[in-house]
C-alpha cells in the first residue's frame, strides 16, 4: 500500500473521536456518581466543554477515558455541592471509592448486544412493559395505569426483571472470559 | 466484573436487598433510610460497587437501547404491536398465507382436541356422579367433588390441587372453570399460559402459585384469591378493571357477572385463604365413623349468609377438617357471638360407641373462636341424657392443616343414638383491642366409633 495516499488524522479530529466513542462511558460514570436523572444531562455537557476547553492538557499517548474520567469526577461533586440540596446524594468517601472503581471499557456496544440477546428471552409483553419504561417523559404512575398495575407492584415487576437481565447479561461475560 | 454466587454459592438475602435498593436508587424511588442503608452498604463492599457499577452500565443501555429502536423503523409504542414505517414487501401474500394458516391450525386442533388433563392424586374423595380414577384422563363434564382432595396434572406443566365440596369443569390443556371449591394452581410453564374461569371473573398465571376460592353469599357470587407465590393478573367483564397482583397480595371479588367489585379486606382484615400445596396420603377409613353425614342441630350458630359467612352445625359431621371450605360452605360450626353453645347428633340408630374424637376450631386465620371447656351427654331415646365426658380442648395455634389435633377420648363401650356436645367455656380473640367482642364456642369436626 502507498502510504503517501492515506491522508493522516488531524489532532483535533482524533481528539473528536475519542469524544465521540467516550459519550456512553462518560455517562455512566456521571450516573454512577449521582444518579440517575436529567441532571446527568447537564453534567454530561459541561464535561464534554471543559474536555474541549482543555484538549492541549491531553496527552495522546495516555488513555483517554481515564483522563475524561477525572474531568467528570470534579463535575459531578461540583454538580453535588451546588445543585443537590433536594436529593439524596453520595458521601465524599464513597464518591472517591467509586471514582477509584474506573471501568476501562471503551463503549457499551458489547454489553448492548448481550443486553439485545436477552431481551429475546423476555416474554414480549414483560419485554414492552420494560422498554416501554425507558420512554422519554415516561412516568411510573401513567405507565402502571396503562398496564393496570399499582406503582409500587409495577416497580418490584421492573426491578426483578432487570436484574434478571442483568444477571443474564453477566453470565455472557462470564462465559465469554 | 463482580461476583453474583456469593455466600457459598447462594445469594445472600443481604446482597439481593441491596441489590433492590440500587435498582431502587435508579429509578429514584427510593427513600432518604433505604439510601443511607445503601450508601453504607456500598461503602463496605467492593463487589457490591462493581455491581452497581455493573447496573449502571445496563440502566444505561436500556435508555440507548430504545432510542436505538425508535431510530430504526418504529414509528409508535403503545399498547399494540410496533408500527413499522414501510409496508412488508409479501403485503399481498398475505390473505393466502393466513388462510393457509388457519387450514393448518383447524388440522392441527383436529387431532390434538383431546384433553391431556390427568387425576394425579387423590385423598379421601367422595364423588358424586361420573367419579375419575387416578391416572385416568379428565373429559369436559362438569365435575362434583363433593369431599377431599385431588391433584390435575394439566401439559401446561400445571398442577392444580382441587379440595372439595367443588363443582369444576376442564376447559382444555390449559385452563379450568372453578364454579365453587378451592383450587391452588402450581405453574411452571409460560407464563400467562394457564388460567382459572370463575363466575366473576378470570384469573391467569404470570408466575408460579395461587389459589382461588369461589363460595357464595345469599345473591352475589365471592371469589377469593392470594398470590402464594410469582404474579397473577384478574380480569373481569370490565376490561378497564384489569389487575396484577403479586406475592403475598390477595383480593376478594363480590358481585353478579357484569358487576363486580375488588376489595383488598374481608371484614377490616386482610384477605387470607388456606391453600393446599399438597393432597395428603390416602387414609383408608379402617373403623366406621357413625357420625358422618348425620343430621345436626344446634342451640343456635352463627349465621351471617350475606358474605357467605354461614357456620351450621352439620359441619361437625361433613367430614371435612381444619377450618376449610370457601364462603358459604365452611366445614365448622360457630356459636352465636359470646355464646358458648350445645348441638345434638342422631346417629338415627343406637349404635355401641366405644370412642370419640375431637377436632377444634379456630375460625380460620382470625383464632378467635373455639371450645375450651366441654361435655358431652349421650342418649337413646333423645330425651334422658347422661353426662359421659368432662374435659378440656385446646386452642389451635395457626390455620394449618398440622395444627389441627384429634383429641381421642376412650370409652367404656356404651349404646347411644343422640350424642350432644355441651361447650362449657370458649376462646375468644388474644389480638383484637376489647377481646370480649370477638369469641364463642364451636367445633370444626367429630367423628363418634
Amino acid at each position: 500500500m502507498n502510504q503517501s495516499h492515506i491522508k493522516p488524522i488531524e489532532p483535533e479530529q482524533g481528539l473528536m473521536l475519542e469524544i465521540a466513542e467516550s459519550q456512553s462511558a462518560l455517562r455512566a460514570y456521571i450516573t454512577k456518581l449521582v444518579g440517575y436523572g436529567n441532571h446527568v444531562d447537564d453534567i454530561m455537557q459541561n464535561c464534554n466543554l471543559i474536555i474541549w476547553e482543555k484538549r492541549d492538557d491531553w496527552d495522546p499517548e495516555t488513555v483517554f477515558l481515564k483522563w475524561a474520567y477525572r474531568i467528570a469526577y470534579f463535575q459531578s461533586k461540583s454538580w453535588i455541592r451546588d445543585k443537590s440540596r433536594d436529593r439524596l446524594h453520595f458521601d465524599e468517601e464513597l464518591l472517591e471509592m467509586l471514582s477509584d472503581d474506573e471501568p476501562n471499557y471503551p463503549n457499551v456496544s458489547p454489553i448492548q448486544q448481550k443486553l439485545t440477546k436477552c431481551l429475546e428471552a423476555i416474554d414480549p409483553v414483560k419485554k414492552k412493559l420494560l422498554l416501554n419504561r425507558y420512554e422519554p417523559n415516561c412516568s411510573m404512575e401513567q405507565l402502571a395505569e396503562q398496564h393496570q398495575y399499582s406503582v409500587n407492584n409495577l416497580s418490584q415487576v421492573l426491578r426483578r426483571l432487570r436484574i434478571k437481565l442483568s444477571d443474564c447479561i453477566q453470565s455472557q461475560q462470564e462465559v465469554v472470559v | 466484573m463482580y461476583s453474583i454466587a456469593t455466600g457459598g454459592g447462594r445469594l445472600s438475602d443481604s446482597f439481593m436487598k441491596n441489590r433492590e435498593l440500587i435498582w431502587k436508587y435508579l429509578d429514584q424511588s427510593i427513600t432518604e433510610d433505604e439510601f443511607n442503608e445503601l450508601q453504607v452498604a456500598l461503602k463496605e463492599s467492593q463487589d457490591l460497587r462493581k455491581l452497581y457499577q455493573h447496573e449502571v452500565e445496563v440502566h444505561q443501555t436500556f435508555s440507548e437501547l430504545r432510542k436505538s429502536d425508535k431510530s430504526s423503523n418504529v414509528i409508535s409504542m403503545n399498547d399494540q404491536d410496533f408500527v413499522l414505517k414501510q409496508p412488508n414487501k409479501l403485503y399481498y401474500l398475505l390473505p393466502w398465507a393466513a388462510a393457509l394458516l388457519i387450514a393448518s391450525m383447524y388440522l392441527w386442533n383436529l387431532q390434538s382436541s383431546k384433553l391431556k388433563v390427568t387425576l394425579v392424586e387423590a385423598n379421601s374423595v367422595d364423588w358424586r356422579g361420573q367419579p375419575v380414577e387416578i391416572g385416568e384422563v379428565f373429559s369436559n363434564r362438569i365435575m362434583h367433588l363433593m369431599r377431599g382432595k385431588i391433584a390435575l396434572q394439566f401439559p401446561t406443566k400445571t398442577k392444580a390441587i382441587i379440595e372439595g365440596p367443588a363443582y369444576f369443569q376442564v376447559l382444555n390443556n390449559h385452563s379450568v372453570e372453578l364454579s365453587s371449591g378451592l383450587i391452588t394452581v402450581e405453574h411452571d410453564g409460560k407464563p400467562g399460559e394457564f388460567f382459572v374461569e370463575t363466575p366473576l371473573g378470570k384469573i391467569t398465571d404470570l408466575g408460579t402459585k395461587f389459589g382461588v376460592s369461589v363460595g357464595h353469599g345469599t345473591t352475589e357470587s365471592l371469589v377469593m384469591t392470594e398470590v402464594i407465590e410469582g404474579e397473577i393478573k384478574v380480569e373481569t367483564k370490565d376490561v378497564s378493571q384489569k389487575k396484577h397482583f403479586l406475592e403475598g397480595e390477595s383480593v376478594l371479588l363480590t358481585g353478579f357477572h357484569d358487576e363486580v367489585t375488588y376489595q383488598n379486606t374481608f371484614k377490616n382484615e386482610q384477605i387470607k385463604l388456606n391453600f393446599s400445596l399438597e393432597v395428603g396420603e390416602n387414609k383408608n377409613e379402617e373403623e366406621l365413623n357413625f357420625a358422618l353425614g348425620k343430621p345436626v342441630t344446634a342451640s343456635g350458630y352463627w349465621n351471617s349468609p350475606r358474605m357467605g359467612e354461614v357456620f351450621p352445625p352439620t359441619a361437625v359431621t361433613d367430614g371435612r377438617y381444619a377450618d376449610s371450605g370457601t364462603a358459604g360452605d365452611w366445614s365448622f360450626w360457630l356459636a352465636p357471638q359470646h355464646k358458648n353453645g350445645y348441638f345434638v347428633i342422631d346417629l338415627e340408630k343406637v349404635e355401641l360407641i366405644k370412642k370419640i374424637e375431637l377436632q377444634n376450631t379456630r375460625n380460620r386465620h382470625y383464632g378467635d373462636r373455639g371450645t375450651e371447656n366441654f361435655r358431652i351427654e349421650i342418649s337413646t331415646d333423645g330425651e334422658n341424657y347422661i353426662e359421659i365426658v368432662k374435659d378440656k380442648l385446646n386452642s389451635i395455634k395457626s390455620w394449618n392443616e398440622a395444627s389441627y389435633p384429634f383429641k381421642v377420648i376412650d370409652l367404656e363401650p356404651v349404646p347411644a343414638r343422640y350424642i350432644k356436645f355441651i361447650v362449657e367455656s370458649h376462646y375468644q380473640s388474644t389480638t383484637k383491642n376489647n377481646s370480649s367482642l370477638h369469641g364463642s364456642g364451636g367445633l370444626s369436626e367429630i367423628r363418634i366409633y
